[in-house]
């Protein structure tokens, strides 16, 4: 069937009257005299009625086909296999709905639009045969062709749009599968709303398989392939402490429009709306709102904007405002009461129990985990394990393995030598393999002699970095009265050592952030005077790296919709937004902010990326496999032969009857 | 006007199909014109005519002594006494000569070619010295008049040679054929006098003199008299570049009215300049022409 891409070209073929007019208008003197002399000759109007010679006609009639030709040309007319526009009804049309569930296709409209042209099609051409591809619950969800229309219709109700992102790839691919080998005609709908973020790295070859490929466009109404605006959303809220008895929550609210905009943001907690805080958003900017909530009396809250736009979904935040778990950390030491290692451990606790910022941050001794911890490996995990005074009672209890897998689970560890038999303590750390150095005996600081104390930290280090001014003299006027000399091994790192060079601290790290240090020195008076010294605190909480807070060991986990997290034995499946909580932790699930992305994908690249064929050679080139796939075929260069053909004949037809010339036949004469 | 010939023999339609010019003015003049021409002047001149049996009484000195010497028979010489009357004929050979229309038995120019070597010939038998002056624009031939059968011969070949093309003989050369024109002479004009009528006083000038006397013979193409027949055609100018599309039928009666009124003007200005005027068609008796060129020489002599 000939079809025309430029069908308004065909109003050129009105121009057929131009022959008709000339033939009436005009005659053609084809007779041609030499004469003597024209000066005799007047002008004459000459008379039409000659024009009737069958020459004549016929040459009307070629300039008329002539024409139509040209018209036709210039509409470009191409030949549409009547079998793929239209097929037969022997013939068996398949087709697949690729719907994509995203979260974002429940903004703008999409989603009911989507269901509604598949609805539509479904009733419309019934003969064909359907399929449908999806994703629900984050599983793959497929309709092979043939089922029926009415089983689809029904499938459509239970489908709602996913928070969860999904893998939109592998549902591409497995859509070409679909396809029976012997279907004649064969093509994809995708119903999308062709946000960005989801199909921008979407990559298929429908061309190859000869699937036609139609993407429709749903959400955002008339303004389709363009960016979608009229979104407003909350990306992000946090919970920190206020201090007296408060929290402070803050939220970055997000305009996604060209203009500014006023809005009011809203806070929910125990059921009743706490607060209202007008803001007044930059255009595809950004603001923060801040509230101030009791901090023991609500678990939970919800920040909202107020109000709805195109995308609701994101309109909506809810967090725990409970203070984070606290932090543990535990003893392990001679089990019968000992003078100095309970000194030393009251020091420690003292040092752990004022570490944080009082309200949040907080580490509290769990004496219960450090003793289950003594039975073995794999047991209960502190955050922060205090090993005072190591020596034979370490040996004996076969401690080193526990220590070491707390340690290679990411755990932190602080060991200090024994009062005496540091031989013993060196043995069981070497062999255990624990901690690789050599003792070398103990230095005294003699009577009346200066203390050692701590050489100058390298000006690149990062403890440098965390004592700076009065905080770091504080740190080198600490003495320390007696230590043992260790000769370290390589791979050990001395973050601190005597102003001779001797190391006073030792560290070693683990896999999984877990690090080891080793105090040369007991964190007691006879020793050092140290713990007394402000910057006490913040050597340890550095020296151990305690500040890195790993969001699964204590306080809320945030995640957004569709990660899978795995943590300490547990697991989860996140397909809601909301909050939950698993044995002690607690759980935010978040919209995924890349679904609030209003950029849609322009349409040509799209459908290059999908067909795997550049869209202008698609349109362009007249051969090869592109046309062949959608069955058309250029005529353009038939009508262009053609008409050069018939131009040729009109051409020789018009022109003048050969004439004996008079002028040769003198010359003879 | 027109008047046909009864003799068959001077019907350009026959006379056309004879190629070589001196044979056929032989036979027209020989064969038509015998006595009506003036006769020969025999006596003292320079170039031998012909033989003749003695006569008593005749002057001894003519008998050809040689001839008696082997033949034992008095035979006397005679020789052509030259005039010193010069004719001089002026062809036009421009491109509208070339025009022969339907039915015409041959082109204007074959028609002028004829009569030419015709009159040529008649001035040759009557001993005058004979000159030629023709062509077109491009290619003009001048032989200043002499007697003798060379000079004839010379003149036959050149008209013979001529052929109809391009525009006809500028001003330059009517201007240098007039300085070389000789003391007396009879000049015959023969053209289709269509072009340039308004140069045609001061081209013939000499003929004011009484020394000159001059006869233009206007060759035209019977259609160029009527206009040919057709709905419509194109005509096509030969000396020039334009073409017109008429339909002769419709402009035919204006046609003729204005050839015939410019055939009047033509005649008018030429008695003007004191030569004679005829207008000869081409399917008409080549005679005709001659007779008018005899008689013109007789009402002079």
């Amino acid at each position: 069937m000939i079809e025309f891409a430029q069908p308004f070209a065909l109003w050129t073929g009105l121009s057929i009257c131009l022959p008709i007019l000339a033939h009436l208008a005009y005659r053609q003197v084809v007779e041609k005299l030499p004469f003597s002399s024209l000066r005799f000759l007047r002008s004459s109007s000459i008379p039409r009625s000659g024009r009737r010679k069958p020459s004549d006609l016929l040459l009307l009639i070629l300039r008329i086909i002539l024409f139509i030709l040209i018209t036709l040309l210039l509409a470009d007319p191409y030949w549409r296999e009547r079998d793929s526009a239209a097929p037969n009804l022997s013939e068996t049309k398949e087709l697949v709905f690729l719907l994509d569930a995203s979260s974002s296709m429940s903004g703008w409209g999409g989603w009911d639009n989507a269901l509604a042209e598949i609805r539509s099609r479904l009733k419309e051409k019934a003969g064909d045969r359907f399929g449908l591809i999806t994703h629900q619950d984050g599983l793959l969800l497929e309709h092979p062709i043939g089922t029926p229309s009415s089983e689809l219709l029904a499938v459509l109700e239970e489908l709602k749009p996913q928070y969860a992102q999904f893998d939109l790839q592998g549902l591409v691919a497995r859509t070409s599968e679909l396809f029976s080998l012997n279907a004649d005609y064969k093509k994809i709908v995708v119903l999308s709303d062709f946000q960005k973020s989801s199909w921008q790295e979407i990559s298929g070859s429908f061309a190859k398989f000869a699937i036609d490929l139609e993407l429709y466009p749903v959400g955002h109404g008339s303004e389709l392939w363009s960016d979608r605006t009229g979104n407003f959303s909350i990306i992000d809220a946090r919970v920190a402490p206020g201090g007296d008895e408060k929290v402070r929550i803050w939220s970055v609210v997000r305009n996604f429009n060209e203009s500014r905009f006023d809005l009011n943001v809203s806070i929910l907690a125990g059921g009743i709306v706490r607060d209202t805080v007008p803001v007044n958003l930059p255009p595809q900017g950004t603001e923060q709102v801040q509230f101030i909530l009791p901090s023991k009396d609500f678990a939970q809250a919800t920040i909202s904007i107020e109000g709805t736009d195109q995308y609701t979904v994101d309109n909506n935040r809810s967090l725990w405002i409970l203070p984070p778990l606290p932090r543990k950390f535990g003893f392990w030491q001679r089990s019968s009461e000992d003078e100095p290692d309970f000194l030393e451990a009251q020091f420690l606790r003292a040092a752990m129990e004022s570490a944080g910022d009082g309200v949040w941050d907080r580490w509290r001794e769990d004496d219960e985990k450090a003793k289950e911890m003594r039975m073995g490996p794999d047991r209960a995990s502190l955050d922060l394990l205090l090993v005072l005074g190591l020596s034979g009672w370490f040996e004996k209890e076969g401690l080193a393995p526990s220590l070491l897998d707390h340690l290679e689970k990411g755990g932190k560890a602080i060991i200090t030598p024994p009062a005496d038999s540091h031989v013993l303590m060196n043995k069981v750390l070497k062999e255990s393999g624990i901690i690789d150095f050599t003792f070398g005996g103990m230095n005294r600081t003699a009577f009346r002699m200066e203390p050692y104390r701590f050489e100058v930290l390298p000006v690149d280090s990062k403890l440098n970095q965390v004592f700076l001014g009065d905080s770091v003299r504080d740190l080198y006027l600490s003495q320390i009265l007696q230590f043992i000399n260790v000769d370290a091994s390589n791979d050990l790192n001395a973050p601190l050592q005597d102003r001779s060079g001797r190391p006073l601290i030792l560290s070693k790290s683990f896999a999984n952030g877990g690090r080891l240090v080793f105090f040369t020195f007991r964190i007691l008076p006879e020793w050092t005077d140290l713990p007394m010294r402000n910057s006490f605190l913040p050597l340890i909480i550095e020296l151990c790296d305690l500040n890195q807070r790993s969001e699964s060991s204590a306080g809320t986990l945030r995640l957004e919709a569709g990660n899978h997290p795995e943590w300490s034995d547990h697991s989860m499946e996140t397909r809601q937004i909301g909050l939950f909580q698993v044995g002690e932790q607690r759980i935010e699930v978040v919209h995924p902010l890349i679904e609030s992305m209003p950029e849609v994908m322009n349409k040509n690249e799209l459908h290059e990326a999908l067909t795997g064929v550049h869209f202008a050679e698609s349109r362009k080139q007249s051969d090869q496999d592109v046309l062949e796939s959608t069955n058309e075929k250029s005529l353009w260069l038939w009508f262009a032969s053609s008409a050069a053909i018939l131009l040729i004949i009109e051409m020789i037809l018009s022109s003048p009857f050969k004439l004996s010339n008079p002028r040769e036949e003198v010359a003879s004469g | 006007m027109v008047q046909i010939s009864a003799n068959p023999l001077l019907e350009p339609a026959h006379l056309a199909k004879i190629e070589d010019l001196h044979l056929l003015a032989r036979v027209v003049v020989e064969g038509n014109f015998s006595g009506i021409h003036r006769s020969r002047r025999q006596g003292q001149g320079n170039e031998f005519f012909q033989y003749r049996s003695y006569e008593p009484g005749e002057d001894l000195k003519n008998v050809d002594w040689k001839v008696f010497a082997k033949l034992k028979d008095l035979v006397s010489k005679t020789y052509q006494e030259s005039t010193n009357a010069n004719l001089i004929v002026v062809l036009d050979a421009s491109a509208s000569m070339a025009y022969k229309g339907a039915g015409s038995p041959c082109t204007k120019f074959r028609y002028a070619q004829m009569l030419a070597s015709c009159l040529i010939y008649l001035g040759y038998r009557q001993g005058d010295r004979i000159g030629l002056f023709g062509g077109s624009e491009n290619s003009q031939q001048w032989i200043s008049p002499s007697a003798g059968a060379e000079s004839f011969k010379k003149v036959l070949y050149s008209i013979g040679g001529m052929k109809p093309e391009g525009k006809d003989l500028g001003d330059m050369a009517w201007t240098k054929f007039k300085s070389k024109l000789p003391k007396q002479a009879t000049v015959v004009v023969i053209s289709d006098f269509l072009e340039k009528e308004t140069q045609l006083s001061d081209r013939l000038s000499f003929a004011h003199s009484t020394r000159y006397q001059s006869i233009c013979l206007q060759v035209m193409d019977p259609l160029e008299e009527v206009l040919p027949e057709g709905d419509a055609i194109q005509f096509v100018e030969l000396e020039g570049v334009e073409e017109l599309s008429v339909s002769p039928d419709r402009i035919r009666s204006a046609y003729q009215t204005e050839m015939q009124q410019y055939l009047g003007e033509l005649s008018t200005l030429i008695a003007g300049t004191g030569s004679e005027f005829y207008t000869l068609l081409t399917n008409q008796d080549i005679g005709f022409g001659i007779r008018q060129f005899l008689g013109m020489q007789r009402s002079v002599k």
